[in-house]
This record gives C-alpha cells, sequence and structure tokens, in this order.
C-alpha cells in the first residue's frame, strides 16, 4: 500500500505528484542504452549474419556446397560478430539490472509485485529494459547456437 | 473531483470546436471523433466486401468440380479478398479505434496532426475506391495479395489487374504512413498532464508500436510497388533475371514488410483486450509492464523474421536457422500476453458480457493460431505444409482470432461511448457463438485439407482426392461465421435507436474516455485532465496506484480558440499551449488529387495525371498558407507556469512531424540501397560494367556538403538573433542546392548515351536511386524558399516568427546530404575499390 509523501514534487502547480521523483537517480542515456541495446545489437547481428552466411554459400545464381571464403573463415567471422553482439545484450542487461535496483523504490507500494504495480516513470524504464534484454540475449544466443551446430552451405 | 464550469465555458468551447453540420462539414470536419467513426465504418464495408468474396469462393469449393466461377475470377476474387482483408480491413478498423479513442483516452482535445488525420483518412476511401474501380473493367489484381513476380510481370499478366494493385497499395501506404506519423507525435507531445509513460493504455502502446513498424517496413513495399510498376510500364528490369534482376529480391522487399504488418494489424487488437478485459475483470491487467514491453518487442522481433515466407526459395541452411530460431523467440512476447490475460481472468472476478465472451474467444484462437505458427517456424514442417490450406488455416485463425474477434469485442465495449447507447447483449450472446462456433468449423478442418495435401489457392479440386467432404464442412462453417457477422449488424442498427442509454460509464471503466459525456462533446475534455495514475476513475479502490489523485472536471481550461498541451515526452509535463487548426476542404482535396493522378497513371492518360498533380500541388500550398490568428512567439500564463504558444524545435510538433518524415524516409532510402547491393552481389557480371565517372559526382558531393555547412551556421546565428545573416546562408544553400541539380542532370545526360533505365537492372537502380534522392533535393529547396520568403516577408512588418521552422528544414537538408552520402559511397566509389 502506498503512502503519499506530502513532500514529494508536485506537477506544475498542480496536486499532483510528480510522475518520475527518481529521474535523477539513472541518466536517461543509461535508461536509453538499457532499453534499445539488445535490440539494437540483435538487429544489427541479424543481418550482418544472414548476409554473410548467404552469400558465401550462395553468391551467384546456385548454391554453393562449401563457403566462398572457406568454412574456417565464415566461422571465424561469425563468431566474432556474435561475441560482439553478445557482448552488447550482457552490456545492456547489466546496465539494466542497476538501473533497476536504483529506481526500485520510485513510488512507494507493490514495487516487489513487479507483475501488478510499476509505478514511477523511471522503475518502468529499468524495468523494462531488464526484460527487453534478455529476450534480445536469449535470441542472439539461439543465432549463435545456430552457428555452433548447422552447416553453413 | 470533478466541478461544474459556467454553462457558457462549455457554450464556449462546443461553438469552437464543433464542426458545422451539411456536406461542408462533411468534406471538411479533422474531428478525430469524426474521422474515427469514418474510419471504423468504412473498413466494416470492406469487412463485407470481402467476406462476400469469401462466400463466393467457399460456395465454389464446397464440392469437387463445381464450375460456379471460373479460374480467372477464381484468381481475382482470391486476390482482392486478400488485399481488402489485410490492406482495407484489418489495419483501418484499428485506426479507426485509435483515431476515436487516443485523444480521449490521453486526455487530449484532438490529435497532434488534426488535417493530417483527416488526409489520412480520406486517402484510404481513395485507395479503396481506387482498387475496387478495377472491377468495373474486369481486371481486379489478380496475382495473389502478395503479388509474386514473375506472375505479375506484364509478360505474364498484360491487363492493369496489377498496376490498380501497385498503385492502389501505393495510395495507401501514404494514408498509412501519415497516420502513423500522427499516432507517433499525439503520443510523445499530446497527452494530459501527468500521463507519464508507464501510465499508458496498452491499446496506446499497441498503436505505437503499430506505428513505429509502419514507419519502418511500409518503405520496403514502397519500394517493390514503385520497382513493379517500373518494370510492367516502362520497362525496367528490376525483377527480370536476363537482365540482371531478380524475381527474389520482390519477395525480400515484400516480407519484410509483411511480416511486420502481420503485427500492424494486431498489436492494437491486443490492446483493445488487454485494456477492456480489466474492466470486465474487475482488476487492473497482470503484469502491465511484461505485456507493454511484449508489445515493443514483438514489434521489433517482427522485422526478423520474414525470411520464414521464403523457406522454400533456396536459402542457405544457416539463414534457414537464424530465422527459423527467431520464429520462435517471437512466440516468448505473445505468450506473455496471454499468461497475462489469463490470470488477469484468474485472478478477477469476470462479468460475463459479450464483450468478455470475444475476448475470451480471441485467447482461444489466437492460441491455436501461435501454435500453429511455430509449428510453421520449424523450417522441415514448413517445407512440407508450404502453399496448402494449413498455412490458410494458421493465418485465418490469426488474423480473424487476433483482429476480427478482438475488434467486436471493442465494439461491445466502446459502442455506448460512440453512440450513448448500449448493444444488446442478449443479441450479442447469439453474435458471439455463431461466429465462435462458425470460425472453427471453418478454418479448424483447413488445417487437415492442408495436411491431405490440398493446395491454396486452387479453383476447384477432384473428387478421388477425398477433400469433398471436409469442404462441404469448411463452407457450412464460412456461412455460420457470416450470419453471426449479420446478426452483429441488426444489433448495431437496432442499438442505435432503442439501445438502453449508456451514461458516462456503463461498464465501471478506470481510463479517461469515461470520465465524459457519452457521445463525447466535440471538444472532449472542458478542462484538460492532470493524470495521477493509470486508472484514474479507479484511484479510490486502488490506493497503492500513482501519486495523488487525478485531477478530473476542475484542470487547466484552455479555452482561447482551439488549444491544447504539448507535454515532455516521457514525464508529460507541459512545455507549450498548442494551437490546433481548424477544419479544413484541402486535405480531401488532396486526397482526391492523388487518387486522380492513380488513375491518370493506370489509364494511362498524362493529361489526368498531370491535372491530379497540379490539384496536389495547389491543395498543398493552401493547406500551409499561414493560419490567421496564429501567436507564435506569444506566451501563456497556466497551471504549470508561463508556457510558449506552439514553441519551437524539439518542442513543437512539427519538429516531431519531421523526425518521423526523415525516419521513414531513411528506410525508404535503405531498401533502394539495399536493393542494389542484393542484386549486385548476386550478379554474374561485372557490376557495373565500368566503373562510375567520379569527375561531376565528387564535385557535386562537395557541394551538397558545402551547402549543410552554410545552413548550420545560418541557423545559429538566426539562434543569435542575427537574421541578415540566417536569410545569407539560406540564399546561399539554395543555390548551392541548385547547382547540385544542374550537374546531377548534365551527368544523367551523358550517361544516358551509355546506360539507360531500361538497359539493365543496374541502369534501373542508378536513375532511380539517383533521381529519387534528387526529387528529395527538389523538395528540400522548395521547404528552403518557403520559410525564406515567409521569414523575410513578417522580418518586413518587424516580426521574426517566420523563421521558426528553419530548425525543421535545415534537418531535412542534412538528412539530404547523409543519404547523398551513403548514394555516393554505395553508387560511385564502391565499384572502384571492389
Amino acid at each position: 500500500m502506498s503512502t503519499r509523501n506530502n513532500t514529494a514534487p508536485t506537477l506544475g502547480g498542480s496536486s499532483v505528484d510528480h510522475p518520475s521523483p527518481s529521474r535523477g537517480t539513472v541518466g536517461l542515456a543509461s535508461l536509453w542504452f538499457g532499453l534499445g541495446g539488445g535490440p539494437i545489437a540483435w538487429s544489427v547481428f541479424t543481418i550482418a549474419i544472414y548476409a554473410i552466411a548467404a552469400q558465401a554459400c550462395y553468391p551467384r545464381m546456385v548454391p554453393l556446397s562449401t563457403p566462398t571464403m572457406g568454412s574456417r573463415t565464415l566461422y571465424v567471422s561469425l563468431i566474432v560478430i556474435s561475441c560482439a553482439a553478445v557482448i552488447v545484450g550482457v552490456a545492456a542487461g547489466l546496465v539494466s539490472m542497476r538501473n533497476w535496483r536504483r529506481t526500485s523504490g520510485e513510488i512507494s507500494g507493490n514495487t516487489h509485485w513487479a507483475l501488478d504495480t510499476g509505478e514511477g516513470r523511471t522503475r518502468f524504464m529499468a524495468v523494462s529494459s531488464v526484460m527487453t534484454s534478455a529476450v534480445f540475449l536469449l535470441a542472439i544466443l539461439v543465432d549463435v547456437a545456430a552457428i555452433m551446430v548447422v552447416k553453413p552451405c | 473531483m470533478a466541478a461544474t464550469l459556467e454553462p457558457a465555458v462549455n457554450t464556449s468551447l462546443q461553438a469552437t470546436w464543433e464542426t458545422p453540420p451539411g456536406i461542408r462539414g462533411f468534406l471538411t470536419s479533422v474531428d478525430h471523433k469524426t474521422i474515427g467513426k469514418r474510419y471504423l465504418v468504412t473498413a466494416f464495408v470492406f469487412l463485407l466486401l470481402g467476406g462476400l468474396e469469401a462466400a463466393a469462393m467457399r460456395a465454389q469449393l464446397a464440392a469437387a468440380n463445381l464450375h460456379l466461377l471460373t479460374p480467372e475470377q477464381y484468381n481475382q476474387l482470391f486476390t482482392v479478398h486478400g488485399v481488402t482483408m489485410i490492406f482495407l480491413y484489418a489495419a483501418p478498423i484499428l485506426s479507426g479505434f485509435s483515431n476515436y479513442l487516443w485523444p480521449l483516452m490521453l486526455g487530449s482535445r484532438d490529435m497532434a496532426f488534426p488535417r493530417l488525420n483527416a488526409l489520412s483518412y480520406w486517402l484510404f476511401v481513395g485507395a479503396g475506391l481506387f482498387i475496387y474501380s478495377s472491377v468495373f473493367n474486369g481486371q481486379m489484381p489478380n496475382a495473389g495479395w502478395f503479388d509474386y513476380v514473375p506472375y505479375a510481370e506484364r509478360a505474364f499478366d498484360p491487363g492493369r489487374n496489377i498496376d490498380f494493385y501497385a498503385l492502389g497499395l501505393l495510395l495507401l501506404g501514404i494514408s498509412t504512413t501519415v497516420g502513423s506519423a500522427n499516432f507517433i507525435v499525439t503520443l510523445f507531445k499530446t497527452r494530459a498532464p501527468g500521463m507519464s509513460l508507464n501510465r499508458l493504455p496498452i491499446i496506446v502502446w499497441g498503436t505505437l508500436t503499430a506505428s513505429i513498424v509502419n514507419l519502418f517496413a511500409l518503405p520496403s513495399l514502397s519500394v517493390a510497388l514503385i520497382f513493379l510498376y517500373l518494370d510492367r510500364r516502362y520497362g525496367t528490369h528490376f525483377f527480370d533475371p536476363t537482365s540482371g534482376g531478380k524475381p527474389l529480391l520482390w519477395q525480400h522487399l515484400f516480407w519484410i514488410f509483411g511480416h511486420p504488418w502481420v503485427y500492424v494489424i494486431v498489436l492494437p487488437a491486443m490492446g483493445i483486450v488487454s485494456d477492456a478485459l480489466p474492466t470486465f475483470c474487475r482488476r487492473p491487467l497482470v503484469g502491465y509492464t511484461f505485456v507493454a514491453l511484449a508489445t515493443m518487442a514483438t514489434g521489433v522481433l517482427g522485422f526478423g523474421v520474414w525470411l520464414h515466407h521464403m523457406f522454400a526459395t533456396g536459402i542457405p541452411p544457416l539463414g534457414l536457422a537464424f530465422f527459423g530460431g527467431a520464429s520462435m523467440i517471437i512466440a516468448i512476447p505473445s505468450a506473455v500476453g496471454v499468461f497475462a490475460w489469463l490470470a488477469t481472468i484468474w485472478y478477477g472476478r469476470p462479468v460475463r458480457t459479450t464483450a468478455f465472451l470475444f475476448m475470451v474467444g480471441f485467447i482461444l484462437l489466437f492460441t491455436i493460431g501461435g501454435v500453429s505458427g511455430v509449428m510453421t517456424a520449424a523450417v522441415p514442417f514448413d517445407w512440407q505444409l508450404t502453399d496448402t490450406y494449413f498455412i490458410v488455416a494458421h493465418l485465418h485463425y490469426v488474423l480473424v482470432g487476433i483482429n476480427v474477434f478482438p475488434v467486436f469485442a471493442g465494439f461491445y465495449y466502446w459502442f455506448p461511448k460512440m453512440t450513448g447507447r448500449m448493444l444488446d447483449e442478449r443479441l450479442g450472446r447469439w453474435n458471439f457463438w455463431t461466429m465462435f462456433v462458425g470460425v472453427n468449423v471453418l478454418f479448424f478442418p483447413m488445417h487437415w485439407l492442408g495436411l491431405m495435401g490440398m493446395p491454396r489457392r486452387i479453383y476447384t479440386y477432384d473428387s478421388g482426392l477425398g477433400w469433398s467432404t471436409t469442404n462441404l464442412v469448411v463452407t457450412i462453417g464460412a456461412y455460420l461465421f457470416a450470419i453471426g457477422v449479420l446478426l452483429f449488424i441488426i444489433n448495431a442498427i437496432r442499438s442505435l435507436k432503442h439501445g438502453v442509454l449508456a451514461g458516462n460509464n456503463p461498464w465501471d471503466a478506470p481510463t479517461l474516455e469515461w470520465s465524459v459525456s457519452s457521445p463525447p462533446p466535440p471538444y472532449n475534455f472542458a478542462t484538460i485532465p492532470v493524470v495521477a495514475s493509470r486508472h484514474p476513475l479507479w484511484e479510490d479502490r486502488l490506493p497503492d496506484e500513482g501519486g495523488g489523485h487525478s485531477v478530473l472536471g476542475n484542470g487547466p481550461l484552455l479555452d482561447s480558440g482551439r488549444e491544447t498541451f504539448g507535454i515532455t515526452p516521457l514525464d508529460a509535463e507541459p512545455d507549450v499551449v498548442m494551437k490546433m487548426p481548424s477544419d479544413s476542404i484541402w486535405p480531401f482535396m488532396l486526397a482526391i488529387s492523388l487518387t486522380l493522378t492513380c488513375f491518370g497513371l493506370v489509364w494511362p492518360s498524362t493529361a489526368w495525371t498531370a491535372a491530379g498533380l497540379l490539384i496536389a500541388t495547389l491543395s498543398v500550398i493552401a493547406w500551409f498558407s499561414p493560419r490567421s490568428g496564429a501567436r507564435q512567439n506569444e506566451t501563456v500564463e497556466t497551471l504549470f507556469g508561463m508556457l510558449p504558444v506552439d514553441g519551437e524545435g524539439y518542442h513543437s510538433v512539427a519538429w516531431w512531424g519531421m523526425a518521423c518524415v526523415i525516419a521513414t524516409e531513411a528506410a525508404f532510402f535503405a531498401y533502394l540501397l539495399a536493393s542494389y547491393a542484393y542484386l549486385s552481389a548476386s550478379s554474374i557480371n561485372p557490376w557495373p560494367g565500368a566503373s562510375p565517372d567520379l569527375r561531376l559526382a565528387l564535385p557535386n558531393t562537395i557541394i551538397l556538403i558545402v551547402s549543410s555547412i552554410v545552413l548550420q551556421y545560418g541557423r545559429r546565428q538566426g539562434e543569435n538573433g542575427r537574421p541578415s545573416r540566417l536569410r545569407g546562408a539560406m540564399l546561399v544553400t539554395v543555390l548551392l542546392g541548385i547547382v547540385f541539380l544542374v550537374i546531377q542532370a548534365a551527368e544523367f545526360h551523358s550517361r544516358l548515351a551509355t546506360v539507360r533505365p531500361t538497359t539493365d537492372a543496374y541502369g534501373s537502380l542508378f536513375y532511380t536511386i539517383t533521381g529519387f534522392h534528387g526529387a528529395h533535393v527538389l523538395a528540400g529547396l522548395v521547404m528552403l524558399v518557403t520559410v525564406l520568403v515567409r521569414g523575410s516577408r513578417r522580418a518586413a512588418h518587424g516580426g521574426n516568427s517566420g523563421w521558426l521552422a528553419i530548425a525543421n528544414v535545415t534537418m531535412y537538408w542534412h538528412f539530404v546530404d547523409v543519404v547523398w552520402i551513403c548514394v555516393f559511397a554505395s553508387l560511385y566509389v564502391l565499384p572502384h575499390v571492389r
């Protein structure tokens, strides 16, 4: 149960509390990196590995049985890109976790009940970015698994 | 919290915001509620048309070897059925709900760009009429709703069928793009004070996601349609494998658009359920943050699964694995929604109204459609079932289940708000059960037909294949479903006159639209609400939510003309007072003229095309002529301090609108350049044959970069109170832009001697890409000259408000420069370094 803090900053001259009292606790850049890092890493990663794999195995009009650049070179290229994507995805996740910890008590209430109430705009963005990072890191790892086990051509 | 206002205030607001009656009001209204209802009715009419086409097809397939339809008629029917349902019904009906509801839910007086809203609707009507006009010459689109080449190329489809398809969808694409930009800017700029991002209704998240997706996905379809039209009418070679083109380019471009579009037509519908279901469960949605985030995540992941529509086209194994994996991962955010709805029902106290039944029906159908979607994400399974009735069953479970059922739930839920009267619940239950049984009898057996090997799009089948009985059952289901829809129509017509009066909040719902009368007044809110929680009308029963109590009925008035607050995007703190435009005929005129242009192109008739473009140009000039009484540079005293009127730069809606234009244009050029890279990489012959000459292109690049630097300098000088230097910088920029175009024309002249647009795919792409860029330079020049003239005129009268748009125009000019640098690197430099 939340109790209204009488000293809380209000929205302009109204009687309504400001929706993000913790907005000074974490920077916007940090919040946006947490929210966007995973999706952007996954998007760039997916386009890059698909373009490289497709071009290596199907460069012109006829599919090849082995990659034009050689299996080893293709494999190393894809793994290097994968590592970069995983690093960005993990970094976004860690930053998001830190943001969530810092803003978990933004507006008092059922803050331990992530499923039910997520009051506070800053906290909302932080919780969202934790979930985003997890989903998109998983998506990256699924592709990494494919690189490990699937024959390229 | 509500307080009674002086009747004179309501009368004054009514007079300010009301649309005049009669034909004038009909054609000029920019009221979001009027436009929303028009969208709903028009899209519903298209649903009925699409349904009639389906009924004709099911009659043809009810038994083996029937000949009610000829093969060509069947081809046209299944194509137009798909086009109608996917483009003219499924997305526009959701735009209808969002148009009607957004300002009411967000606590605003209208959308950010009311005239753009009207344009979006009239273009939608124009596109629909244009596509359907093809019936009069018996040449309706006939190559399937995804219109694969080479079937759709002129050599195999010489009539005007595909031209109607290509131009109609281009027109509809403009409508959807401007509508999407409007939704995005409305969300970020015109919410009620206090409605921070974590307090948005879920339908708003759904439509926001769909709108962002549209900005980045629709240009892919536009590029494909332009290529197709040019191939068919002017002999270019984008899809012609004998001249360096590739049919698979169409499939890539179409599905990069097509799969995200699936989410465009389901996410807002899922939002309807997320917002309406809690009302009938008497508790907030379980996992709001998860559902909001899952909505956005689905939109992003939707861009990474297009290839699963092309599993059978010879993709290398790793490519199949990447996209198969992504197609399975996307089930996670979808499942989040299902579990959240089930938990909301489980923990709530459900009231079993008709709307509730439609929502429960939706959850069941979504689960079935979702599971068959995951099945087809498995590559071997997809190979077996691609182009069979299993796919038809899957896509209809998804589209009917996740779009039609939530839409009907939405009708039962918001009909009282829109009309002031309740729909009949008894007839509603008949309506639901008939549709629910009908849809399952119709589509579930199609899985079986697919597994038995029945291909999609065959106009008849032989009696010995064992498909006859199942097909008869499917047809019975189709007609049962149609009876259900008919019951709804009867219910709606009866309830409009005889329904029980609704009152403000008949469902005891929590969101802002239910705080005003049913139907709402033209100005929506007499005073702008100040929002303290996610459920402003349930604050007394949810004491652990929000910060204070929402101020409803006695908030800020804003009654000096058409006004509403502009806010900061994240926390909804008012930062400007927006002056909203009045009703206007020009959106209608612009839509009519663009439709006329399309007719001119399809016939083809140069006179009609020119007339259409001329009227369109005049309409744009009239639309953007300065508003009388605009009070730029003024400030207003409000509850939130002194606020500027309209504002400039980042604070103005125009800046946000320009940002949306740039985003979608950037995507457009990205798809053009990706097409170039794709065809170049798969070309057997060296591409281009000879490396491009840099002697003209390099200086031209330098000219454009210098122009950007000069304009940026001028803008800074203008901000520092030196308008004469700004004017000088703009003049230099205009001159440099003209020099750029002249040099490019000279380069075209010299290149045409060796490579023409019809020589090969390289020529087609080179002239298309550089030509479109040149058109953007021209558009930038027009904007610069407009601001220059307007600024100079106002400066002559002692004001400097004419320069306010320079921030937006500068942003656009920089964008045009960046695009050219990418074009220069791809088309001119890379061939030298290969």
